[in-house]
């Protein structure tokens, strides 16, 4: 191939690249450093455990290892040289979009010629380049399912539940990240390990106050929710205020009507969802006209009226969303109206604004 | 107000189907190598995206037909799927992609169906998913490609479709739409693919298209625009999985049409033809044909009729004998 001539250098980077990455187990980040001009020198900035490559080689470097490799795969049968995992390393780095080359790492696992951990740090560190790209959270779940890695240890799964947030930190409302990181929640509930959920709830309340536009988190408390008043193992393992939102939430008339002895859970778990319908307010008092906010109200008050579906919750959560309505109604018009007649059409509760 | 949203200019974009033509026809001629070798690993639904775009503009016309064959050839393996370029891996979104171009070209029984038909149906999982190729990835968008795969090679009995269908259902959320699995968000371009899905398998009896209609009428911003989920900025591109899916469900009277359009013809590029994903950004294949396809639902100017479930010109889809089921409007 002719690309060797055309950008003779190409092959001394993607070196460069790879040895940094078999050196520097503490490897954190790349990122392109945006340089126009090449500067005689080499394109490869190494500084604090961060990698960068200066961008005006990028086109170059990738056309050269874009074509090797294609050349390689074309020759359909398996090439474990260390030239391909170079070549695929700087390629997948650039472009982390192509499936094929990741499946051609994937090969390199099965054969035994790349190691399932370096790999889980290799594409962490491409992570942080394109926080949203599908195929790397792809290829790390691939990793967990297929190279038979224990999930039984809650180690790895905090580690894999911090690079989905990390990722999810750097791109607002990142849906690839926030399904992976459910994706672990279930795993470990498959492993019975039920004190994940209420750490992840507990982590999650404070993420989505910091980011009270990420509709992906808060839809990622509504799956923690659910699990949480589906199974009392789950729910077990929360420090709980709830019976502090039961108080505010029902009267004393109100509250008998509600517990039917020797259920003790169902309190618990319209505890914990009232909590979140107050935390939710807080969240809407303090900052105005978010849709995601609101977004996340109307699914509290679903779940309330499809789990505990008796006259009595209808009633006092119609009387609650009518206070919010009526306090909120200034700086939230809207979202106000919108919220009475979604009530109205959803789930068939009138709210009388006055 | 906080909305995130994009301001339009004032002054309205005019037309500019000449320049959209030649944007079409040029694509991939005198691109950079290094653009089209970033780009080549999804070439194969590159050129769905610029043909389909074409023929919606060009009355029909697709230049190069035996050329382009060619190439869906050089990109078939022996296990019956497709690549999205000669060296790449098969994975069923271009073998959608292939199968599509091919009924475009008129010339899908020159495939090697019975292939095909094993591949899509081996990619098939117990509860009725789909994966997108054998590394075993499952979501929705896949279940839509082998649905409408088979469909347009009427072989949509080798598959266990009610089971397929149940797997789509049980990815509905209270919201009334549709995430990549179940319990994930509800998703503007996946709830495409899962009533896309129900619609060519005549189940969208089990969509509350009331509910769902209206979550999907949210989608649109004051710039006209649409979004695909809450808080995020308009994009083309949801012009059309968003509004097609209202469509499909009878109710696209429910979103401004007059001000989605003036939003897509915005996003044109006045210069060299095409458009993007919102105003002033690079125009390219994918939004230039989900940005014509919304307006040729919209019948603006002499776009050709497009199909709201298989996103194919219309013609094409009456002439396989297909009819993806519609809902009435309330």
């Amino acid at each position: 191939m002719d690309v060797d001539n055309n950008f003779p250098a190409a092959k001394r980077i993607i070196t460069e690249i790879q040895n940094i990455i078999n050196k520097d187990p503490k490897l954190k980040e790349f990122d392109l450093i945006i340089q126009p001009e090449n500067q005689n020198k080499s394109p490869v900035i190494y500084r604090d455990h961060c990698l960068g490559l200066e961008s005006w080689c990028v086109r170059h470097v990738y056309k050269y290892v874009y074509q090797r490799l294609i050349t390689i795969r074309k020759q359909l049968k398996r090439q474990a040289s260390n030239e391909t995992i170079t070549l695929l390393t700087s390629a997948l780095l650039v472009n982390p979009e192509v499936t094929t080359f990741w499946n051609m790492r994937r090969e390199l696992i099965i054969d035994g010629c790349l190691k399932p951990n370096d790999e889980l740090k290799f594409s962490a560190i491409v992570l942080t380049f394109k926080p949203k790209c599908a195929e790397i959270f792809n290829y790390r779940r691939w990793i967990f399912s297929s190279i038979s890695k224990s999930l039984s240890s809650t180690d790895i799964v905090l580690n894999e539940l911090s690079v989905g947030l990390t990722a999810a930190s750097r791109y607002p409302s990142n849906y690839n990240a926030w399904n992976h990181c459910f994706w672990f929640v279930q795993k470990s509930l498959e492993n019975e390990n039920f004190s994940l959920i209420a750490q992840q709830w507990e982590m999650s309340k404070v993420w989505c106050r910091e980011h009270v536009s990420d509709h992906s988190c808060m839809q990622y408390r509504q799956r923690l929710l659910k699990c949480l008043v589906a199974d009392k193992r789950c729910l077990q393992h929360l420090e709980c205020c709830a019976s502090k939102s039961l108080l505010k939430f029902f009267n004393s008339d109100e509250r008998p009507k509600l517990m039917r002895p020797s259920e003790d859970y169902f309190s618990e778990t319209i505890g914990v969802t009232l909590d979140e319908l107050y935390f939710n307010e807080d969240l809407i008092v303090t900052y105005q006209s978010h849709e995601s906010l609101w977004n996340h109200r109307r699914f509290l008050c679903y779940l309330l009226v499809n789990i505990y579906n008796t006259d009595c919750i209808k009633e006092v959560l119609m009387n609650n969303e009518k206070r919010i309505c009526t306090n909120l109604l200034k700086g939230n018009e809207l979202y106000v109206k919108k919220h009475v007649l979604w009530f109205q059409t959803a789930l068939c509760i009138p709210i009388k604004l006055p | 107000m906080l909305q995130k949203d994009v301001k339009l200019d004032k002054t309205c974009k005019t037309w500019q189907l000449e320049k959209h033509i030649d944007f079409l026809q040029s694509f991939g001629k005198e691109r950079h190598q290094y653009e089209s070798s970033m780009m080549e690993f999804l070439r194969m639904s590159g050129m769905y995206w610029g043909l389909t775009a074409l023929y919606l503009i060009n009355d029909g016309n697709i230049p190069k037909e035996d050329e382009i064959f060619e190439f869906i050839k050089s990109c078939e393996h022996s296990c019956g799927g497709y690549s999205p370029a000669p060296g790449h891996d098969p994975h069923l979104l271009y073998t959608l992609s292939a199968v599509q171009i091919s009924c475009l070209l008129n010339r899908e029984l020159e495939l090697p169906i019975e292939k095909i038909v094993s591949y899509v149906s081996k990619l098939q999982k117990d509860d009725g998913s789909f994966t997108g190729d054998k590394w075993g990835e499952v979501d929705t968008r896949y279940s839509f490609c082998a649905l409408a795969c088979l469909s347009l090679l009427s072989k949509l009995n080798e598959i266990d479709l009610a089971k397929a269908i149940d797997f789509i259902k049980s990815c509905q959320n209270f919201d009334g739409g549709f995430g990549s699995r179940p319990g994930a968000e509800s998703h503007g371009g996946l709830i495409y693919c899962c009533v896309g899905a129900l619609s060519i398998a005549g189940r969208l009896d089990l969509v509350d298209a009331d509910t769902l209609g209206w979550w999907l009428a949210e989608r649109q911003l004051p710039s006209g625009g649409l979004n695909g989920r809450p808080e995020k900025l308009p994009d083309v591109c949801y012009s059309w999985w968003v509004f097609s899916s209202l469509n499909i469900l009878g109710r696209d009277h429910w979103i401004d049409k007059d001000e989605l359009k003036n939003f897509i013809l915005a996003s044109q590029d006045t210069e060299g033809g095409g458009f993007s994903d919102r105003p002033g950004d690079e125009p390219d294949p994918f939004h230039t044909l989900f940005g014509l396809a919304a307006l040729s639902l919209m019948s603006y100017d002499k776009i050709l009729p497009i199909d709201p479930t298989y996103c194919m010109p219309k013609s094409v889809i009456s002439r396989l004998g297909l009819k993806p089921q519609i809902l009435s409007r309330p």
